[in-house]
């Protein structure tokens, strides 16, 4: 057993939790609107959080710079004490998994071209490939059928939506960076492949509907005016009495019990997961 | 290096199944073509028919280069380990490639179509001014690929096509062969036996034609490491 399989084993992580992620004073102004104003946020190893913002750009633009295709003008991310870059190549994007809320890939491709495709630009030899992509399917659910060799414009939204999720998994990320993830599945299929993801990855969710995450997410993150102005557990709501939406959110903020990232946190202290009020 | 050929081929790909390199060429081919339309000035006609079809090329990568970034699919492959200096390179290489095959279909056209009577006295000539020309086609491209950083797809085509050609016709309209000028290239074919050493004017504008485009892709990789992709 490796090192790392040891200490998952032991629970050590777990009880530890230090962070996956930690932003510091994120700053980001899009179109005129300042949709990231200082935000800190860190995510411990293994979470599963849910992220809902107003306006609803805001989580959008967090996860894209959290995936490496925005930047942001200001601030800090560290990913498990380390800061990122994406001038080292196989770095961050082997360590982030990020699935946009539309497909990207073009329409003239096929499902098992784009996992192709992003094996071999992850960097992964001949060999390796067909290992990674199988794991990779078998992780999002994605059957191989015959659509998986049709061009991506004459299948279903559903399947797109599985071959990106496949393709983020190629690499095997220990976060997974999620923006309106399988919107076109139906509920309890949505709900059974992102429960059976990884659990040692990191996973952070960004909806517009957030009662669509519950049973999923175990924490949740509100930013509000560009910051996360509530960083709590899902429980909190259910012990309040409130619901799991955006106006739910705003009422926990209203009634102050933000658990905040510690803003005042040096980088040194990445590893660790701010303490709850 | 096997990462930016992978690319190339992808954008190449991309450019064929949207009928924008068919359409490149044959703005290329109808531009090697027009030395058949008036033999007193083919010279002049055929660096002009190049000079737009090279702003129709750059504006055609131009557009894809906006569409990939709109889609998300620049944004995708770099959520692949895909370094962004990796992605301007695979542009670069797929449009340069396409333009420099358009010029040899420009040049063969013109053979073709305008028989030996259109050909310079100096045997050199047509080989090395299509060849300085198409050193015109990475800062062609890079205009291109800034363009597309930074507008959305027809405006990417559009400002592309009226900086390049106008650029480009410009240089054989008012620009001497024996000036050195980034496209000067393309001053030597509208008057390959005019002014001697074909072959070292050739040269020399084929290396100020790269010297810019260096100048410009520099500025391409700045504004590419802070985009949204």
């Amino acid at each position: 057993m490796s090192t790392p399989e040891a200490l998952w084993a032991s629970g050590t992580l777990r009880h530890l939790r230090p962070s996956a992620i930690a932003c510091r004073g994120l700053r980001r102004r899009a179109g005129g609107v300042t949709l990231l104003d200082g935000l800190n946020l860190i995510v411990p190893v293994g979470a599963r959080l849910l992220v809902a913002s107003r306006p609803s750009e805001s989580a959008t633009m967090l996860l894209r710079i959290l995936g490496g295709v925005a930047r942001a003008e200001q601030g800090t991310i560290h990913l498990a004490g380390l800061p990122i870059s994406d001038d080292l190549p196989g770095g961050w994007a082997r360590r982030v998994g990020y699935v946009p809320p539309t497909s990207a890939l073009p329409g003239w491709m096929s499902g098992r071209e784009a996992l192709e495709l992003s094996a071999r630009l992850l960097g992964f030899d001949h060999a390796e490939r067909p290992v990674r992509i199988e794991r990779a399917m078998s992780g999002a659910g994605l059957a191989t059928t015959p659509d998986l060799d049709r061009p991506l414009r004459r299948a279903a939204t559903a399947h797109r939506e599985l071959v990106a999720l496949a393709a983020a998994l190629v690499a095997d990320p220990e976060i997974l960076v999620l923006d309106e993830p399988l919107r076109a599945l139906d509920p309890w299929d949505r709900w059974r492949i992102l429960g059976a993801l990884e659990p040692r990855a990191t996973l952070v969710v960004a909806s517009r509907t957030p009662a669509a995450e519950e049973g999923f997410a175990r924490e949740v993150a509100f930013i509000g005016q560009g910051r996360v102005v509530v960083h709590a557990p899902v429980t909190e709501l259910t012990r309040r009495g409130l619901p799991l939406t955006l106006g739910g959110l705003e009422q926990l903020a209203a009634l102050g019990v933000e658990r905040p990232s510690r803003a005042t946190a040096s980088p040194r202290d990445a590893g660790t997961r701010p303490e709850a009020r | 290096m096997t990462q930016v050929a992978t690319l190339a081929g992808l954008s190449l790909r991309e450019l064929w199944i949207s009928f924008r390199l068919l359409g490149g060429l044959v703005a290329f081919a109808s531009g090697g073509a027009l030395v058949a339309t008036a033999p007193a000035t083919a010279w002049r006609s055929l660096a002009l028919g190049v000079a737009v079809a090279m702003a129709v090329g750059a504006g055609l990568v131009a557009g894809a280069v906006a569409t990939d970034r709109r889609r998300g699919f620049a944004g995708w492959l770099v959520a692949r380990a895909v370094p962004r200096s990796s992605l301007l390179a695979g542009w670069l290489l797929a449009g340069s490639l396409a333009l420099i095959v358009g010029l040899a279909i420009s040049g063969i056209s013109a053979l073709v179509l305008g028989g030996l009577a259109v050909m310079p006295t100096h045997d050199a000539a047509l080989p090395a001014a299509l060849a300085a020309s198409a050193a015109a086609a990475p800062a062609a491209i890079g205009v291109a690929t800034l363009a597309g950083l930074v507008a959305a797809p027809r405006p990417a085509m559009a400002a592309t096509m009226v900086l390049v050609a106008g650029w480009l016709v410009a240089i054989v309209l008012l620009v001497p062969a024996s000036v050195a000028a980034p496209g000067a290239g393309l001053a030597l074919l509208a008057a390959p036996g005019a002014d001697a050493p074909v072959t070292a004017l050739a040269l020399r504008a084929a290396g100020v034609s790269l010297a810019a485009g260096a100048v410009v892709w520099g500025a391409a990789l700045v504004v590419a490491s802070r985009a949204d992709l």
